[in-house]
């Protein structure tokens, strides 16, 4: 009768709050970094920490994830910050596309996923290291525009900002920065979330109008296999945590190759962080990006199932 | 943008926050957060409804202090990003309303048949063990008196062949399993793998021997049917667990799919399809269809989910039952039969024929998780 009762709109309905609640802390959880980032950690910190090789810059970017393990929704409003606070751009890539994978909790669900395939979990590990450097360092010797969005927050980087407008006052002791934090964390929160919510939405639409059988239909041929798997992780827009999961139901009707497309493009770059990367990047770093991403997993990949 | 209207912003926001805290708790409340989330992901969301209704509390605090700002004040030059026409706003927290009023004035429903015939069938656990079954038997021929070894070993012993971690998986499931057994049998379990490598037939015999005494058989016709079991299930190391498990599943008299192991028992299952024809099967879950399926068939099965309702997917069997036609999908059966073995698109799958059907509530926990624990 209404579309309320309808099993496709409760579907709907029921997978994109799962996502929003899936998604809930680990966001709050990128706004509070990003906020202690913002607060209690100044540029200069930023500036001498940073290595000023970028082969060594892009290793230990890509080992960040191991330490300070972070899922793509926690990861940009962290990465915004970096950047926006003189990380080198490059660098900041590399650990938003290593990070949601190589990390021990996604090793530990994918072990378990495919528990009898050790090839595809380290395959999964190996690619994405190999692929997030490559990527690093084409962005180092590529790409030298200033890819953040101009907004309002740009002098963030330009000087130490103090909310003296509401404390009256301009000594802010340790309490004050705490509350500062806190009310960076809702500025936070109101700027990704929209993205998040919309990239939500969007991709719960999705899971609900395409059928499976249908879209396995198309990849048959082994590159279109690699096609298939790489647009699939990418409408799909799952967590890295989980994706293995659901790839691991492929593997009667894919080869190795694809389904690591499948593993290593989906955390990389989906349909739901570049709704968040909207938030950061301008628009035609973003298509660079994800052209780039893109070439570098499929030749991978490929070349994967080629020669193993 | 004055002070007030400023004021307004943050308590919107501090609104649209405590809406997404309550949400949670609401959730908690009617007992339906796992519709929505995996029980080892629903700590998070806990946590999450503390921490956005602390970012709320300051949220109004904030608007309460512009408020009352005087409108000489300078304004701070950093903005917070608030939105700049009132259309701007109206989108930008509209965004956060549908997600919140989708939450709390629609019914929560479970994922059912429909997502299930619109997901694709994965039927029996997980066919793609089917592949690896095959290279496991090559492996296992190449390697003949290294079966007759682990045969000889049966359930106990630790194959010859076995890398470290292997083993330690092993002896992991063994004192699992010889916890239904008594002590002193899993004393000399923990002690033969102790032995390790070293490990001779004898004393594994002798392994053999005292487990059947405590199972009060016959230690003679249990070795013999150990050794056969083994042979019946080959494995490599990446299909032990599944081969140890399916020769537990072998010697139960009804196989029953618990809910906590539930697609790895179905795997194991899948895996050596053909050893388990004619043996009975007890499975409860929903009905669900898909159009390949005759008017005798269904499939019974559960939603499963790693994580969130996103990522889950049906698992169950393909049923076959006169009657079939007169149960609904989405009714919550539970179905003892036969088991067998059938083509259906392309794929060799489990068959369970049904001998009785029984009505049953929907269960208390719906949904069934991958068990990380499973083999480990």
């Amino acid at each position: 009768m209404n579309i309320f009762a309808q099993p496709q709109f409760q579907n709907f309905k029921t997978i994109f709050l799962g996502i929003v609640l899936e998604a809930l802390p680990f966001l709050l959880l990128g706004v509070l970094v990003a906020a202690i980032l913002q607060v209690f950690v100044s540029n200069d910190v930023i500036h001498r920490i940073v290595p000023r090789n970028p082969f060594l810059g892009v290793i230990v970017a890509c080992l960040l994830g191991i330490l300070f393990p972070l899922c793509e929704c926690g990861m940009i409003p962290v990465v915004r910050k970096l950047i926006r606070k003189g990380m080198p751009l490059y660098l900041g890539m590399v650990y938003i596309l290593s990070s949601p994978i190589i990390n021990p909790v996604v090793f530990a669900s994918t072990y378990m996923a495919f528990r009898s395939r050790p090839d595809i979990v380290w395959g999964r590990f190996l690619l994405a290291i190999v692929a997030a450097i490559a990527i690093g360092l084409i962005v180092y010797y590529f790409y030298r525009k200033n890819p953040l969005r101009e907004t309002k927050l740009d002098h963030d980087n330009l000087h130490h900002h103090n909310h003296d407008h509401e404390h009256g006052t301009t000594q802010i002791g340790k309490r004050g920065k705490l509350i500062d934090m806190l009310m960076h964390a809702g500025d936070e929160f109101f700027d990704m979330g929209r993205f998040l919510l919309l990239g939500a939405f969007i991709t719960a639409f999705i899971h609900i109008v395409i059928p499976r059988e249908f879209l396995v239909s198309i990849g048959s041929s082994d590159l279109g296999a690699h096609v298939f798997m790489m647009a699939f992780a990418y409408l799909l827009s799952l967590c890295s945590t989980s994706d293995a999961f659901v790839a691991a139901s492929f593997v009667s009707t894919f080869s190795s190759g694809s389904l690591l497309a499948f593993l290593v493009y989906g955390p990389m770059l989906d349909l739901k962080n570049t709704l968040m990367m909207l938030s950061i990047f301008k628009l035609r770093f973003i298509v660079f990006m994800s052209l780039i991403i893109t070439a570098v997993v499929f030749c991978l990949t490929l070349a994967y199932s080629f020669f193993i | 943008m004055t002070h007030r209207q400023s004021a307004v912003h943050y308590w919107v926001r501090a609104c649209i926050l405590t809406g997404f805290s309550f949400y949670i708790v609401f959730l908690i409340q009617q007992d339906n957060l796992n519709y929505y989330i995996a029980p080892r992901m629903e700590i998070y969301v806990k946590l999450a409804a503390l921490g956005l209704y602390a970012v709320a509390a300051f949220q109004a605090i904030r608007g309460w202090k512009e408020w009352h700002l005087s409108a000489s004040s300078a304004s701070c030059d950093c903005e917070h990003h608030l939105p700049k026409t009132s259309m701007g706003s109206i989108v930008t927290y509209g965004f956060f309303l549908v997600p919140l009023l989708l939450g709390f004035f629609t019914p929560d429903t479970l994922l059912g048949s429909t997502y299930a015939a619109q997901k694709g069938m994965n039927f029996s656990g997980a066919s793609y063990y089917q592949l690896q079954n095959t290279s496991a038997a090559n492996v296992n021929e190449q390697t003949a008196d290294q079966g007759v070894d682990q045969a000889m070993n049966g359930m106990n012993g630790t194959p010859n062949s076995s890398p470290p971690a292997g083993n330690a998986n092993e002896s992991r499931i063994t004192s699992a399993e010889s916890g239904k057994a008594d002590h002193p049998a899993r004393a000399q379990d923990q002690q033969s793998h102790e032995t390790g490598l070293a490990q001779s037939t004898a004393e594994s015999e002798q392994d053999v021997l005292s487990r059947s005494e405590s199972d009060g058989q016959k230690s003679v016709s249990r070795t013999t049917a150990d050794s056969s079991l083994a042979q019946m299930f080959p494995y490599d190391m990446f299909t032990e667990v599944n081969a140890k498990h399916a020769m537990e599943l072998y010697q139960q008299e009804v196989i029953e799919i618990p809910d906590d192991i539930f697609m790895e028992t179905l795997t194991s299952l899948d895996l050596y399809k053909e050893n388990f024809i004619g043996k009975t099967m007890k499975i409860s879950g929903f009905i669900y269809r898909a159009d390949e399926m005759n008017a005798e068939q269904f499939a019974v099965g559960r939603i499963a989910m790693a994580c969130c309702a996103a990522d889950s997917l049906p698992f169950g069997v393909l049923t076959e039952y006169p009657g079939a036609a007169k149960y609904e999908d989405d009714t919550w059966v539970e179905i003892t039969g036969e088991m067998d073995v059938t083509e259906f698109n392309g794929y060799e799958i489990i068959l369970l024929k049904a001998k009785s059907i029984q009505l049953i509530e929907q269960p208390e926990s719906p949904y069934v998780y991958p068990n990380y624990e499973f083999g480990l």
